[in-house]
C-alpha cells in the first residue's frame, strides 16, 4: 500500500515537473521567436547545397534549414522540412554573419553594417543613449535590415582625456575610489562591457594612471563584466595587462612586442583586437578609398560609407616603418597563440562600417592566420571571447544571421568581401543601398520624447547658416530642455531642437501610416513653430506651422494628412523652434507625438 | 474491497512494486544510472557545446534512457537468472510476467525522472523554453520509447551469461549511444557513419524527441515505423532467449 502511494505520488510529482517547465511565454525570457505575432505563421528556408563554413569547419554540400530566426538543421544529409523556400547556392560559401570586435556605431552603422554581412557589432564607445533600444533589438528575432550591437557606452578616461573630445557627454574619472560607483552607473545605462582608456598620446594629453585603471578593472570583474583597454604603446599595453584586462582593443605599433609582453598575455589569456586597417588608414599606409572601385560593391556604399573612407587617415605618425612593426608583432603574437580577434574601429577615417572588417580579415591572413582562423576571429571568436550567446556559428540553436559570399573564403579570405546575400534573424536583407527610396523606416515609436527616441534630437540654430542664434539641449527623462538665445543675424532667426528620422541624420524615410502630429511646448513668449522637412531634395523648403498660445502652453495638433506640401515618402526630420524677435531662449519639449 | 485494494493486494501487483523496491533500496544502482545522463548533458550539453542545448537535451534524453533500460533489464536480468530468483519464480504459481511488466515499469518511471531532470537542467541553465506540449511531448516520447530497448535489454539479459551481460551491454550501450548521433549530431558524421545512423533504433527516438519539442521539423511516421519493427525484432530475440532457457533449464 505504501509503495503504491509511494509511486504514484512521484508520477504526479514527474507531471507536475513537466507542466512547470518553462514556456516560451514567460516574461524573463530574451530571445524567443514565438512573443512576436509577425512569425506565428512561421516559414522555413532552407539554403543548399552549399559550402558551409560553421564557425567551427568547413561541410560541403550542405543544407541550413530556418525557421524563426534561428538554425534548426544543418548538414549535407537532413531530412529537409516539406514546406520550405530552398535556396541553391553553386560555387558559393554560406558563412555566419561576421562580428566587428571594435566599431563606434553612430548614424545609420548598423545598417551599413548588415549590408556587407556583418551583423554583430562590439560598440568601443558611443552614446549611452543608444544602449537601451540595441539590446531590445539585439534580444528581438524579428526581422531587421540592422546590425545588432553590444557596446562598452561610454569610456573610461582621465578629465581632457582621449574620447572626451567627440561631442558625447564622458564622465571622467580621477579617484579609484569612484571606479565601482562608475562601473555601476555604466551598467545601469546598459554598458555591456568597460572600456578604459589608456592614451598619453606623446605626452599630450592626460591619461588614466596605473591605479585608476586596476580600480577599473576589479570594479568591472566584480560587477560580471568584461574590462577592455586602449591602448597603443607597448608600455601602456602591459600596464593593462598588469592591471588585469580582459582584452586589448587596438595593438600598439611604437615598439616590437617583448617575450615578456608575449608571455604576460598568454599567462592571462588576454584576446587582443589589433585593429590593423584603421592603423594602417591612420598611418598613411592603407588608401581607404581604394575599395571603392571595386565594381561589384558599388551599390553598397552609403554616403557615410564613402565619406569615412575617403577621409585621410590622421597622419603624422611615422608611415611605413611603424605599419611593418604592427604587422611583425601582429605576426609574433599570433605565432605565440595570444588570441586575436577582428576589428575595424570604423568609422574612423580611412574606414567604414562593414567593409572594413571584411579588409582586417585579409590583414589577418597577411599576418599568418589561416583564412579559415581569420573567419574565428570574426565569428566564434569573438562569440566565445564576449560570451555573446548564439551568435557567429551556424549549428542548430544559433541565431540565423548568415552571409552567401562568392568563391571560398576559407581558402582565399578576399572571398569574404563578395558578399551576394545575406539573412538577419533568418530574413533576407537588401543589399543595395539607394538613398533617398525610404529605404530606413521610421522607428516604432509614435511618442517622440520617449528616452529611445532622445538620441535623435539635436540642438540646431541657424547659426550654421551663418546666423548667430545658438541653442543646447538638456534631456530630461520625458521631457528636453531647449536653452539659447535667438539673435538677429539672419534674414530667419530660429533656435530650438530638430528630431530626425532616420538613424542617418535627414536620411528620408516613409511616412507609412503616421497620421496625426501633435506638440506641446511650455514656455515664455513666443512665437513657437514647427517645421516639417521632407522632399526628393534634402534642401527643399520646410514646411511651417505655429503654435498656438494659451499662457505658457503652446500646441498645435495638426492632421499631417492634409498638408498638401508633405512629401510622405521622404520624411526626414521635425524641428520644434522659437522664432521671431530676438530673445533668450529656455522652453520645454513635454510632448511631441507622430501616430 | 474497492478496486484499489484488490490491485494491492494481487500477486502482479506485489511483483510489479518489488521490481520498483529493487531499485529503490538499491541506491547504489540507481543514482549512478540516473546521474549518469544528467552529468553527461551537463558537460557537452551544457558546458562544453553552448547553444545546443535543447538539440542535445533530446538526444542525451534518448541516451538516457538507452541505459536505464539496457542496463535495469540486461545486466538486472542476467544477475537475478544467476542468483536462481527466476528459477523460483518460475516454479511459483505468480504470474511471471508481472515480473517483466514491473521491470518495464521501473524503466518507464526511470525514464520519465531523467527527462524531466534533464529537462530541467536544460530549462535553468541551458535557456530552453518549449511550449508545455513540447516539454510534455519529450517525456511521453521518452517513456514510451524505453519499451523497445527493454526488450533489447531483455534479450540481452536472457542469452548472456551473467559474467558477460555487463561487458557485453557496455560495449553496446556507449557506440550505440555514439553512433546513433547522440553525443554529436548526425550531420556532422563522415558519409559512412551517417548511413549507419540512420539503422540504429536510438537515432530513430532522438528523431522523434527532435521532431515532438520542434528542433527539426520532418516527418516522424518513418521513425515510428522503424522504432516498431525493432520493437518485434527485439521481442523475438527475447523469445529466442527465453526458449533458450527453458529448454535448458529441462
Amino acid at each position: 500500500m505504501k509503495h503504491f502511494s509511494r509511486i504514484s505520488v512521484l508520477i504526479v510529482v514527474l507531471a507536475g515537473l513537466t507542466l512547470l517547465l518553462p514556456g516560451p511565454t514567460d516574461p524573463d525570457l530574451p530571445e524567443t521567436a514565438t512573443k512576436d505575432p509577425a512569425h506565428a505563421a512561421a516559414e522555413t528556408t532552407t539554403i543548399g547545397p552549399v559550402r558551409l563554413f560553421d564557425g567551427f569547419k568547413v561541410i560541403e554540400d550542405a543544407f541550413v534549414v530556418v525557421r524563426e530566426g534561428r538554425v534548426v538543421a544543418v548538414g549535407p544529409d537532413i531530412d529537409l522540412p516539406a514546406a520550405t523556400i530552398r535556396i541553391r547556392a553553386d560555387g558559393q560559401t554560406l558563412i555566419p554573419g561576421l562580428i566587428d570586435s571594435h566599431v563606434h556605431s553612430f548614424g545609420a552603422a548598423r545598417q551599413d553594417a548588415a549590408r556587407f554581412g556583418v551583423t554583430t557589432l562590439l560598440d568601443m564607445f558611443t552614446d549611452p543613449i543608444l544602449l537601451a533600444g540595441a539590446r531590445d533589438a539585439r534580444d528581438s528575432l524579428a526581422p531587421t535590415d540592422a546590425a545588432d550591437l553590444f557596446s562598452s557606452g561610454m569610456l573610461a578616461t582621465a578629465p581632457g582625456g582621449h574620447g572626451s573630445q567627440y561631442g558625447v557627454r564622458v564622465d571622467t574619472l580621477t579617484d579609484p575610489s569612484a571606479a565601482a560607483d562608475w562601473v555601476s552607473d555604466r551598467i545601469a545605462e546598459g554598458s555591456d562591457y568597460i572600456k578604459i582608456i589608456i592614451e598619453p598620446l606623446g605626452g599630450r594629453l592626460p591619461t588614466l594612471d596605473r591605479n585608476l585603471v586596476e580600480a577599473l578593472v576589479k570594479a568591472a570583474h566584480d560587477q560580471d563584466r568584461l574590462a577592455v583597454a586602449h591602448a597603443t604603446r607597448l608600455e601602456d599595453a602591459q600596464m593593462a595587462l598588469a592591471a588585469g584586462v580582459d582584452g586589448l582593443v587596438h595593438l600598439f605599433h611604437d615598439r616590437p612586442v617583448t617575450d615578456e609582453f608575449i608571455d604576460q598575455a598568454r599567462a592571462r589569456g588576454v584576446f587582443i583586437v589589433p585593429t590593423a586597417i584603421v592603423m594602417g588608414a591612420a598611418l598613411g599606409v592603407i588608401d581607404g578609398s581604394a575599395i571603392l572601385n571595386d565594381d561589384s560593391l558599388r551599390d553598397r556604399f552609403s554616403q557615410a560609407q564613402r565619406q569615412t573612407l575617403a577621409q585621410p587617415g590622421w597622419g603624422q605618425l611615422a608611415g611605413q616603418a611603424r605599419w611593418e612593426l604592427l604587422l611583425e608583432n601582429l605576426r609574433r603574437l599570433h605565432a605565440a597563440g595570444v588570441p586575436l580577434l577582428a576589428g575595424s574601429d570604423a568609422p574612423n577615417p580611412g574606414t567604414a562600417h562593414g567593409i572594413s572588417l571584411h579588409l582586417e580579415l585579409a590583414l589577418l591572413v597577411e599576418a599568418g592566420l589561416t583564412p579559415a582562423e581569420a573567419l574565428m576571429a570574426a565569428t566564434t571568436g569573438p562569440a566565445s571571447h564576449f560570451d555573446l550567446g548564439q551568435r557567429g556559428c551556424l549549428q542548430p540553436g544559433c541565431r540565423a544571421d548568415m552571409a552567401l559570399v562568392d568563391g571560398d573564403p576559407t581558402v582565399d579570405i578576399s572571398a569574404s568581401r563578395q558578399v551576394r546575400r545575406v539573412w538577419k534573424n533568418g530574413r533576407e536583407i537588401r543589399l543595395e543601398h539607394t538613398p533617398g527610396s525610404s529605404q530606413d523606416s521610421l522607428r516604432a515609436s509614435k511618442d517622440l520624447l520617449h528616452p529611445y527616441e532622445m538620441a535623435y534630437w539635436q540642438a540646431a540654430g541657424d547659426d550654421f547658416l551663418g546666423g548667430n542664434s545658438t541653442a543646447r539641449l538638456v534631456r530630461g527623462d520625458t521631457s528636453l530642455a531647449v536653452l539659447g538665445e535667438v539673435r538677429s543675424g539672419s534674414f530667419f532667426p530660429y533656435a530650438g531642437a530638430l528630431w530626425m528620422a532616420a538613424a542617418t541624420p535627414m536620411q528620408a524615410v516613409s511616412l507609412g501610416d503616421r497620421k496625426r502630429l501633435t506638440v506641446e511646448v511650455h514656455g515664455q513668449q513666443g512665437p513657437y513653430q514647427i517645421m516639417i522637412f521632407s522632399g526628393e531634395s534634402e534642401a527643399a523648403q520646410p514646411i511651417m506651422l505655429e503654435l498656438h498660445a494659451d499662457g505658457d502652453r503652446h500646441r498645435l495638433e495638426v492632421d499631417i494628412e492634409e498638408l498638401a506640401a508633405l512629401d510622405r515618402g521622404n520624411f526626414r526630420a521635425l524641428g520644434v523652434f522659437a522664432t521671431g524677435q530676438p530673445r533668450p531662449v529656455d522652453f520645454s519639449l513635454v510632448e511631441v507625438r507622430l501616430e | 474491497m474497492n478496486l484499489s485494494a484488490r490491485i494491492h493486494h494481487s500477486p502482479s501487483w506485489q511483483l510489479v512494486q518489488s521490481q520498483w523496491l529493487n531499485l529503490t533500496r538499491m541506491p547504489s544502482y540507481s543514482i549512478p544510472t540516473l546521474g549518469f545522463p544528467l552529468m553527461f548533458y551537463a558537460f557537452f550539453g551544457l558546458i562544453m557545446i553552448p547553444g545546443q542545448s535543447l538539440w542535445l537535451l533530446c538526444t542525451f534524453a534518448t541516451f538516457g534512457i538507452l541505459g536505464t533500460a539496457l542496463f535495469a533489464f540486461g545486466v538486472g536480468v542476467a544477475s537475478e537468472r544467476a542468483e536462481g530468483w527466476w528459477l523460483l519464480l518460475r516454479c511459483s504459481p505468480a504470474p511471471f510476467c508481472a515480473v517483466l511488466i514491473g521491470k518495464a515499469f521501473s524503466a518507464m518511471l526511470f525514464a520519465a525522472v531523467v527527462t524531466v531532470s534533464m529537462a530541467w537542467l536544460a530549462a535553468l541553465f541551458g535557456d530552453v523554453r518549449l511550449p508545455t506540449v513540447g516539454w510534455a511531448g519529450l517525456v511521453l516520447v521518452m517513456v514510451l520509447g524505453t519499451l523497445p530497448f527493454c526488450l533489447l535489454g531483455l534479450a540481452f539479459g536472457l542469452i548472456l551469461s551473467p559474467q558477460a551481460a555487463p561487458a557485453v551491454i557496455n560495449i553496446v550501450y556507449l557506440p550505440l549511444g555514439f553512433l546513433s548521433g547522440l553525443w554529436i549530431p548526425v550531420a556532422q558524421f563522415p558519409p559512412a557513419l551517417q548511413a549507419l545512423a540512420e539503422w540504429l533504433p536510438p537515432y530513430h527516438l532522438a528523431a522523434l524527441a527532435l521532431h515532438v519539442t520542434g528542433t527539426l521539423p520532418g516527418p516522424w511516421l518513418f521513425n515510428v515505423g522503424v522504432l516498431l519493427a525493432y520493437t518485434v525484432i527485439f521481442a523475438a530475440a527475447a523469445g529466442f532467449g527465453w526458449r533458450r532457457l527453458q529448454r535448458a533449464s529441462r
